[in-house]
């Protein structure tokens, strides 16, 4: 009798941390949310009212109109859709090539290339720069491209080996037998096979290309071509925009909407591809 | 024969494409920072002058770089230590048998990580800001005078921004590790009559002996290298008190487009990840590792 009151009593503690820590962790969303739908006149009042009276869509229409966002976001979509038809393409094969032969000095190159993921992205800033003015590929796309893939593909190669492992070899044998070539059992059995593993590489690349601020603002100049977080900083700081808090929460409200909705619907994916290599199944 | 050789030649072919970029764009990166260092130039002027070492003699004796890694052993140090035991407690919480509405929560303590750095940052500029920030507001209706928090209270402010943010990550590898711990264990604890303190200390923590290791390593590489949210909450200010080294480097190299003595800076950063990853190993012992590889 005594043991389960305690029991109760021990969860009701439970529920009231995961309570509280709910809105640790919601509420500056929501206040981010919450600032995008106020009206001017509300922005610079102290206390701050916690629910907009009325709630408006002017800065949104702000935001779209005289900031242009739309181009930033655009620009974001490009960058993310470009690096998913990199990073994806070229990691498959090499995972299929880690996971189904035996070959030499195999156990180091996957150390090697899961290593990588160790050297930190921001020193790298410093050599990628010259890196990139050398090949001519400063304030493109396509170098910036090319940095966020040789970052996602580490995860991704560990992510398609993990379900390459589990194909049985025999259905790749009996492949070869009825006369597929290697790159044909790879193409019609191993890739329809490895689908989930795409959903969880994709969340995971989309997601990093999505969000990366110090990169894009390193590399990028021209103001065309930001992408949303780096159109967002600059707003910040002009002496026009930087006071209309409530266009520029909008902006980013606008922005991070897409990765909360991928992420609210295919959550099972994305914590897959959060840990991924590091834990194993 | 020659089927055999093609055999030998696919693998390498699958994998060109995938080494190739990682070589230019990972790895080629790190030696050419050590190649810039030698040198002195501008960010985009075309002369450059071999110098040697003197980037090194001039870091040495560069009281801005001290207090760089100042600055980074406080916010370092305070964010691995809070994401670490805040992920395992909440990893904690959400293992609880039976839990309802546990899938809410855990999306709600996953959600801040989808956000870029920069949206996080922003949003806590706001809620610290001195004039109208919501943090004051409430501060306010408790009694407390209102604060300056991103200039009285810079690295606890930015520590806290940056846990927010960060802290998924820990709880996410902690909870999937402790999904793995056999349920027998704990059956057979609780048959010998151990509190539930006694089988988190007994069973839990060491199990998790490896992840651990594995999250403390990767969250401190992480947050030594992050500084894109004090980029935009402080900039490295109020004189410099939260001016992390990555936030130092930056400056140097893109702000007074230094890239030689930017690229020095990278290289020591690279060779501290180093020297603190063998530390980790060293204090977790060499027998984690070993028992990782093995599959």
């Amino acid at each position: 009798m005594i043991f389960y009151s305690a029991e109760r009593f021990y969860r009701k503690i439970v529920y009231l941390l995961l309570f509280f820590f709910t809105i640790f962790f919601l509420f500056p969303i929501l206040w981010m949310f919450i600032i995008s739908l106020k009206p001017v006149s509300q922005l610079y009042r102290f206390p701050p009212h916690i629910i907009p009276r009325p709630p408006v869509l002017k800065n949104y229409v702000y935001s779209f109109i005289n900031i242009g966002i739309g181009r930033n976001l655009f620009n974001s979509l490009i960058l993310t859709l470009g690096t998913l038809a990199v990073s994806i393409p070229v990691s498959i094969p090499a995972a299929y090539a880690l996971s189904k032969f035996r070959f030499r000095f195999q156990s180091v190159l996957l150390l090697g290339i899961l290593g990588t993921q160790m050297i930190p992205g921001m020193a790298s800033l410093v050599p990628l720069f010259d890196i990139l003015k050398s090949f001519k590929l400063l304030d493109s796309f396509i170098g910036l491209i090319f940095i966020y893939t040789a970052r996602t593909l580490p995860l991704n190669i560990w992510i398609f080996k993990g379900f390459f492992d589990t194909i049985p070899n025999d259905l790749f044998e009996a492949a070869l037998v009825d006369g597929c070539t290697q790159f044909q059992s790879m193409r019609y059995i191993m890739v329809p096979l490895v689908l989930p593993g795409m959903a969880a590489a994709s969340m995971f690349t989309i997601m990093q290309s999505w969000i990366e601020f110090i990169v894009p603002l390193t590399m990028l100049f021209s103001e065309e071509k930001l992408p949303f977080p780096v159109a967002v900083y600059k707003f910040m700081g002009s002496p026009i925009m930087g006071t209309n808090y409530g266009a520029i929460f909008a902006s980013a409200a606008v922005g991070s909407l897409p990765i909360l909705m991928l992420f609210i619907i295919f959550q099972r994916y994305f914590i897959k591809g959060l840990t991924a290599g590091a834990v194993k199944e | 024969m020659h089927a055999e050789k093609a055999m030998k030649k696919t693998p390498i072919l699958l994998m060109l494409l995938a080494l190739l970029i990682l070589a230019a764009f990972s790895i080629y990166p790190v030696f050419n920072a050590f190649r810039l260092s030698l040198f002195d130039m501008g960010l985009l002027q075309r002369e450059v002058t071999f110098v040697g070492l003197k980037n090194y003699s001039v870091l040495l004796s560069d009281p801005l770089f001290y207090n760089s890694l100042k600055a980074t052993l406080l916010f370092a140090g305070g964010s691995v230590a809070i994401q670490y035991f805040l992920g395992l407690f909440l990893a904690t919480l959400l293992s609880t048998q039976d839990l309802k509405g546990i899938r809410f929560f855990r999306s709600s303590f996953i959600l801040p990580y989808t956000l870029s750095e920069l949206v996080v940052a922003l949003v806590w500029l706001h809620i610290y800001d001195s004039n109208f920030g919501v943090l004051n507001g409430f501060v306010n209706a408790l009694g407390v005078p209102v604060q300056r928090w991103l200039f009285d209270w810079a690295m606890p402010a930015v520590i806290v921004a940056n846990c927010w943010w960060g802290s998924t990550f820990s709880m996410l590898l902690l909870e999937s590790a402790m999904k793995g711990i056999p349920a027998e264990l704990y059956e057979a604890a609780k048959v010998d009559g151990a509190s539930g303190l006694q089988q988190f200390f007994k069973i839990t923590l060491p199990s998790l002996h490896y992840v651990s290791m594995l999250n403390l390593i990767m969250i401190t590489l992480l947050t030594i290298n992050a500084f894109g949210i004090v980029f935009v909450l402080t900039f490295g200010g109020p004189q410099n008190a939260t001016d992390v080294i990555g936030m130092y480097m930056w400056r140097n190299a893109f702000r007074f487009m230094d890239l030689g003595y930017g690229a020095t800076l990278a290289v020591v950063i690279f060779i501290f990840n180093i020297i603190i990853t063998l530390l980790y190993i060293r204090v977790f012992g060499k027998e984690t590792l070993k028992g990782s590889v093995s599959k």
